[in-house]
C-alpha cells in the first residue's frame, strides 16, 4: 500500500467540497426575450421584411421621378418596365410611387390604431381589474357586448356615420378594437393584485395611477405587445376592406386597400395591377404574423427553461 | 347547468338590447338629416315619418324603434323604393346562409383534418407544409384569394362561372374562398391542441395499457383535442359572416353581405342599421348555441356546473 | 418462492438530449425482481428511478431520450429489443404501471368504466357484456363502493383515492405478473395513502403479483417492501433487504434519508433534518461519487474516482469507498457516529 494511495483515503474538509455549479445568470427580462426571439428564424425574416417595407415607404417614392398623383393620360395601363417599375394605372399614375405612398397610409393607420388601442385597453383593463366588484362587472359586460359584434361591422357602422377619411378610420378603429386588449390587461391585473408587490404598494398609500404605471404596465407589456402586433394585421385588413367598399381613403390619396380594389376591377385585362399590391399586403400580414408568433413564444413564461 | 344557461341567455338579451339602442343613437347623430337626404325618395318620406315617428319627441321615437324591433320589424330602406328591411333579408338571407354553411363545412372538415395531420407528423415535411399553407391562409386577404380564383378558374381557364349563385358549380369558388381564412385558423388550433394532448399523462397511461399508436390517436387524442376547438367556433362563424361581405361582392352573389356593402356605399343608413341589427342578433344566437353545445358535450362542464 | 428472477435489469444507461446538452439520467443501473416480491426503489427527484422503470414498459420518449446500453430481461427475453407491437402485448397484460397523479393520468372525457374495459378488450377476447360485469367485479375487489354507479362516471366526479383505485383496477385487470407503482400516493392525503398501500399488499397476496414501488419517502416503504434499492443521481447507491436497510444502512446517503424521516419519538422542538446541498445537475457529471459534496464522510478519493460496488451476500451491495480496506479509519468514524442505527 503506497503512500499516495493512502493519501486518497484521507477525509475531505469542507473547503474541498465544491457545491454544484449553479447557473445563476440573472438576465434582464427583455434581453432574454430578445435572445429567444433571435433564435426564431421566421420571426427575424418577418422583421427584416417589415423594415424593408418601412424604408421603401419612406424613400421609395423619391426613387422614380414621378408623383403619385400625377395624372398622365398618355401613358395609361403601362405594364411594369424600366421606366415605370410597377407600371401605371388607369390614369397613367406611376404605381411604384403609389404603392409606397399607400404603404405610408396603411402602415400609419395600422400602427396608430394599434397604439391607441393599447393605451385605451391598458387603462380600461387595469381600472377594471383594480376596482373589482361592480365597476369591474359593468365594464366587462360592456366589453362582452362589444365583442359580440365583429370588428368590421362596428367599423362600417361608425364610418357610415362619421364619413370617410383617415381621421375617421383611425377613430373608428381605436374606439372599437380595444376590447381584446382590455380583457388581457384585466386578467393580468387581477393576477398581479394578489402578489405582495401590489399589496405592499397599496399599503404604502400608492395612488391608482402610480400602481398602474409602475406595477401593472411593465408586467402587462409583453402580452399587450403581442396582441398589438396581431391588431395591426386586423387594421390593415379592415382598411383594405373599407377601401374596397369605398368607405376608406379618398382619392387622390391612396392606400394598399385602394390599390387592391382598383386591381380587382382591372384584373381581367391588367392582372399586374392586382398582383403587385396583393403581394405587398400579403407579405406584410405574413411578416406581422411571424413577428407576433415569435414575440409570443419569446415572452411565454412557460417556455423559459 | 340551468344557471349557466340562464346566465348566457340573459347576457345575450342584454347585448341585443344595447346593440339596438346603439343603432338608434347612431342613426340620430349622422350629420344632416338622413331621412331627408337626397337619396330618400319623396314617396316614402311619409311612410318613414309614420314608421319611425320622426315628428315625435326623441324618447318616444326610441320606444317606437325598440317596439318595432321587438316585433321583428327592422325598418325601411331609404334608397330602395321603400322596401322594408325585412323584405331584403327574406330575399337575400337564404343565399348567404347556403354559402356560409358550405364554407363552414369545408373549413371544419379540412381545417381539422390538416391540423391532425400536421400534429402527427410534427417536424416532418408534411408538418412544415401545413404550417406554411396556414400562414398563407391567414395572411392573404380573402378578397385577393377570391379575385385570384376568379381570374384563374373563371377567366383564364374558363371552367367555373364567375358570378351569381345558380348551380352547384357557382358555389364552389365562393365557398372555397370564404372558407380559407377559417380553415387556416382551425388547422392551427387543431394542431396546437393535438400537440398539447400528446404530452398529457393519460396518453402515457394508454400506452402502459398496451394500446397501439393508432388506437391511442383515434380514441384518446383526437377526441380530447377537439374540445377546445368548440370554443373558437363562435368567432369562426363571425369570420365567415364578415367574409361573406367581400366574397358576395366579388362574385356578384345576391346575398345579405352584398346588400350590406351596397347599403354602405349608397349611404342607405336605415338599411345599414337594420342589417347590422340582424347580423348582430344572428351572431349572438349562434354564439349562444355554440355555448350550449359545448356545455352539453364536455363532461367536465356538464358536471361541474352544479 | 422459487429463486428465479422474474425481471432482471442489467447495465441500464439512459440519456436525454436537450438543447443544453446530454443529461445522463440513468447510469449503469442494475436491479432485479423475483416472483411475488415487493421491491422499493427509493430516491430523490431526479435520481433516475422513474426513468429506469418507464424503460421497462417502453415508455421512454425516444427522441430526446436514448437508451445507450443495457438489457431488461423478462421471462428470458430482452424487452429493449421488442418493437412497438410486441411491447403492446406485454403492457397492461403481463406488466402494468400506475402513475403518480391519477387526475391527469385518466382521460378526462371518458367514463372510468370504459377506460377499464379498454384494457380488458385490448388483451382478451371478452365480450362487451362480460367486460362490464368483470369491471364491476374488479372495482368491488379493489374497494370502490357502488361500482354500478361509478362505472358511468367521469374522473372528475371521483375523489383522489377513488381515482387511484380506478388506476389500480385498470392495471390489475389482466392479472399481470408485475405491477410498477410510480409514487402512487404522493398526490394523495396521508390517510388515503395507508389505504392504498394496504390494498396493494392485499393484491400482492391475492394475485401473487410482484410489485416495484417507486417513492422518495422512506416512511411508507417499511410496511410493504421486501427489498429496497436506493438510487441517487442515476446510480444505485445501496441495495438490500428491508430490515437490513432500516437497521443497518450501509451508505451515508441511505443513512441521511432515514434520518430525514420524522419520527414519533422526536420531541416537538426537533427541527426537520435535511441533507445539505442539492443533487448534482446530470449535465456534466463530475468524476467521482455523485454524493461526495453532500457526504459527511467523504474522502479525497470520493471526488476523484467513482466507487466500486462492494457485495455482501448476494442481494446486498453498496456503492461507497467507505467499504474499501484502506478506508478503515473513516469507516470507523461512520460507524461510531451513525451507531444508533446499527
Amino acid at each position: 500500500m503506497s503512500d499516495s494511495e493512502q493519501q486518497l483515503f484521507t477525509p475531505l474538509d469542507r473547503s474541498e467540497k465544491v457545491g454544484p455549479i449553479l447557473e445563476t445568470e440573472t438576465i434582464a427580462f427583455w434581453s432574454d426575450v430578445w435572445r429567444r426571439f433571435r433564435r426564431n428564424k421566421p420571426a427575424l425574416i418577418g422583421i427584416i421584411i417589415i423594415l424593408l417595407f418601412v424604408i421603401f415607404a419612406l424613400f421609395g417614392p423619391s426613387m422614380l421621378p414621378y408623383r403619385y398623383d400625377k395624372v398622365d393620360l398618355s401613358s395609361t395601363y403601362r405594364v411594369p418596365s424600366s421606366e415605370h417599375w410597377f407600371g401605371t394605372d388607369a390614369l397613367g399614375r406611376d404605381i411604384w410611387c403609389r404603392i409606397w405612398i399607400g404603404a405610408r397610409v396603411s402602415l400609419f393607420i395600422a400602427i396608430v390604431s394599434a397604439l391607441s388601442q393599447m393605451i385605451i385597453g391598458i387603462i380600461i383593463g387595469s381600472i377594471s381589474g383594480l376596482s373589482g366588484g361592480k365597476i369591474d362587472m359593468i365594464i366587462m359586460r360592456f366589453v362582452d357586448i362589444l365583442i359580440a359584434i365583429p370588428f368590421l361591422i362596428w367599423v362600417s357602422m361608425f364610418l357610415v356615420v362619421l364619413g370617410p377619411g383617415i381621421q375617421s378610420i383611425i377613430l373608428a378603429f381605436s374606439l372599437t378594437q380595444w376590447k381584446g386588449m382590455a380583457r388581457l390587461v384585466r386578467g393580468e391585473t387581477l393576477r398581479l393584485k394578489e402578489t405582495e408587490f401590489a399589496i405592499a404598494a397599496k399599503a404604502m398609500g400608492a395612488s391608482t395611477w402610480r400602481l398602474i404605471r409602475k406595477h401593472i404596465f411593465p408586467n402587462v407589456l409583453p402580452v399587450v405587445i403581442v396582441s398589438a402586433t396581431f391588431q395591426v394585421t386586423n387594421a390593415i385588413f379592415a382598411e383594405a376592406f373599407l377601401s374596397y367598399i369605398g368607405l376608406g381613403i379618398q382619392p387622390p390619396m391612396t392606400s394598399w386597400g385602394k390599390l387592391v380594389a382598383s386591381g380587382i376591377a382591372e384584373m381581367r385585362s391588367f392582372p399586374y395591377m392586382l398582383f403587385i399590391p396583393a403581394v405587398f399586403i400579403s407579405f406584410t400580414m405574413l411578416s406581422l404574423q411571424l413577428i407576433g408568433d415569435g414575440l409570443r413564444d419569446a415572452t411565454d413564461p412557460k417556455m423559459r427553461q | 347547468m340551468a344557471k349557466y344557461i340562464l346566465n348566457r341567455v340573459l347576457v345575450a338579451i342584454l347585448t341585443m338590447f344595447v346593440l339596438a339602442t346603439a343603432t338608434f343613437f347612431l342613426l340620430r347623430i349622422i350629420p344632416g338629416d338622413p331621412f331627408a337626404g337626397p337619396k330618400v325618395i319623396p314617396e316614402i318620406k311619409e311612410r318613414l315619418r309614420i314608421h319611425y315617428g320622426l315628428d315625435k319627441p326623441l324618447v318616444e321615437q326610441y320606444f317606437i324603434y325598440m317596439g318595432n324591433i321587438l316585433r321583428g320589424d327592422f325598418g325601411y330602406s331609404l334608397a330602395k323604393r321603400g322596401h322594408r328591411v325585412n323584405d331584403v333579408i327574406k330575399d337575400a338571407f337564404p343565399q348567404s346562409l347556403d354559402l356560409g354553411i358550405r364554407a363552414m363545412i369545408m373549413s371544419i372538415i379540412f381545417g381539422i383534418f390538416f391540423g391532425i395531420i400536421a400534429a402527427l407528423n410534427r417536424g416532418k415535411p408534411l408538418d412544415y407544409l401545413t404550417v406554411i399553407l396556414v400562414l398563407i391562409g391567414i395572411s392573404v386577404p380573402s378578397f385577393v384569394v377570391a379575385a385570384l380564383l376568379q381570374y384563374f378558374f373563371g377567366v383564364y381557364l374558363k371552367i367555373l362561372p364567375v358570378a351569381r349563385y345558380d348551380t352547384f358549380w357557382h358555389t364552389l369558388m365562393p365557398a372555397f374562398a370564404l372558407s380559407l381564412g377559417t380553415m387556416a385558423v382551425l388547422a392551427r388550433y387543431m394542431r396546437a391542441s393535438m400537440l398539447e394532448v400528446m404530452t398529457a399523462d393519460y396518453i402515457k397511461t394508454a400506452r402502459a395499457k398496451g394500446l397501439r399508436n393508432t388506437q391511442i390517436v383515434i380514441r384518446h387524442q383526437i377526441r380530447n383535442a377537439l374540445f377546445p376547438i368548440l370554443t373558437i367556433l363562435g368567432p369562426a362563424i363571425a369570420m365567415v359572416l364578415t367574409g361573406s361581405f367581400i366574397i358576395e361582392s366579388i362574385f356578384a352573389i345576391p346575398g345579405l353581405g352584398r346588400h350590406y356593402v351596397l347599403a354602405l356605399q349608397n349611404l342607405d343608413y336605415t338599411l345599414v342599421m337594420g342589417l347590422t341589427l340582424f347580423f348582430g342578433f344572428f351572431l349572438i344566437v349562434m354564439n349562444l348555441l355554440v355555448d350550449f353545445t359545448y356545455g352539453i358535450i364536455d363532461p367536465r362542464v356538464r358536471h361541474t356546473r352544479n | 418462492m422459487d429463486n428465479e428472477k422474474l425481471l432482471d435489469v442489467k447495465n441500464l444507461t439512459i440519456s436525454f438530449h436537450t438543447y443544453v446538452g446530454e443529461v445522463a439520467a440513468v447510469r449503469n443501473v442494475d436491479f432485479y425482481l423475483k416472483k411475488s416480491e415487493v421491491l422499493a426503489i427509493v430516491g430523490e427527484s431526479g435520481s433516475g428511478k422513474s426513468v429506469s422503470t418507464q424503460a421497462i414498459l417502453g415508455l421512454t420518449p425516444i427522441p430526446p431520450g436514448e437508451i445507450k446500453s443495457g438489457k431488461i430481461l423478462f421471462k428470458h427475453e430482452d424487452l429493449l429489443k421488442f418493437d412497438e407491437k410486441e411491447m403492446s402485448k406485454i403492457c397492461g397484460s403481463q406488466i402494468s404501471m400506475i402513475f403518480q397523479d391519477p387526475m391527469t393520468s385518466l382521460n378526462p372525457t371518458m367514463k372510468v368504466g370504459n377506460q377499464i374495459r379498454e384494457v380488458l378488450h385490448q388483451h382478451t377476447d371478452i365480450s362487451r357484456r362480460e367486460s362490464r360485469e368483470r369491471v364491476i367485479e374488479l372495482m368491488t375487489l379493489v374497494g370502490i363502493p357502488e361500482p354500478e354507479v361509478r362505472i358511468n362516471q367521469y374522473p372528475h366526479e371521483l375523489s383522489g383515492g377513488m381515482r387511484q383505485r380506478v388506476m389500480i383496477t385498470m392495471a390489475m385487470a389482466n392479472r399481470p405478473d408485475i405491477l410498477i407503482a410510480d409514487e402512487p400516493t404522493t398526490a394523495l392525503d396521508v390517510t388515503i395513502q395507508s389505504q392504498i398501500f394496504r390494498l396493494l399488499k392485499e393484491l400482492r397476496t391475492e394475485f401473487e403479483t410482484a410489485i416495484i414501488l417507486i417513492t422518495h419517502d422512506f416512511g411508507v416503504v417499511a410496511g410493504i417492501a421486501d427489498r429496497i434499492v436506493v438510487m441517487y443521481a442515476g446510480k444505485v447507491m445501496e441495495e438490500g433487504e428491508t430490515d437490513q436497510i432500516y437497521y443497518k444502512p450501509r451508505h451515508p446517503y441511505t443513512v441521511a434519508l432515514l434520518k430525514a424521516v420524522p419520527s414519533l419519538a422526536d420531541n416537538e422542538e426537533q427541527k426537520l433534518r435535511t441533507i445539505n446541498g442539492i443533487p448534482p445537475f446530470l449535465l456534466n457529471i463530475p468524476p467521482g461519487c455523485p454524493f461526495a459534496d453532500r457526504c459527511d464522510y467523504a474522502m479525497r478519493i470520493c471526488k476523484e474516482k467513482e466507487p466500486q460496488y462492494f457485495q455482501f451476500e448476494d442481494n446486498k451491495r453498496v456503492f461507497c469507498w467507505l467499504y474499501h480496506d484502506q478506508a478503515a479509519g473513516q469507516f470507523q468514524r461512520f460507524k461510531d457516529r451513525e451507531g444508533r442505527l446499527q
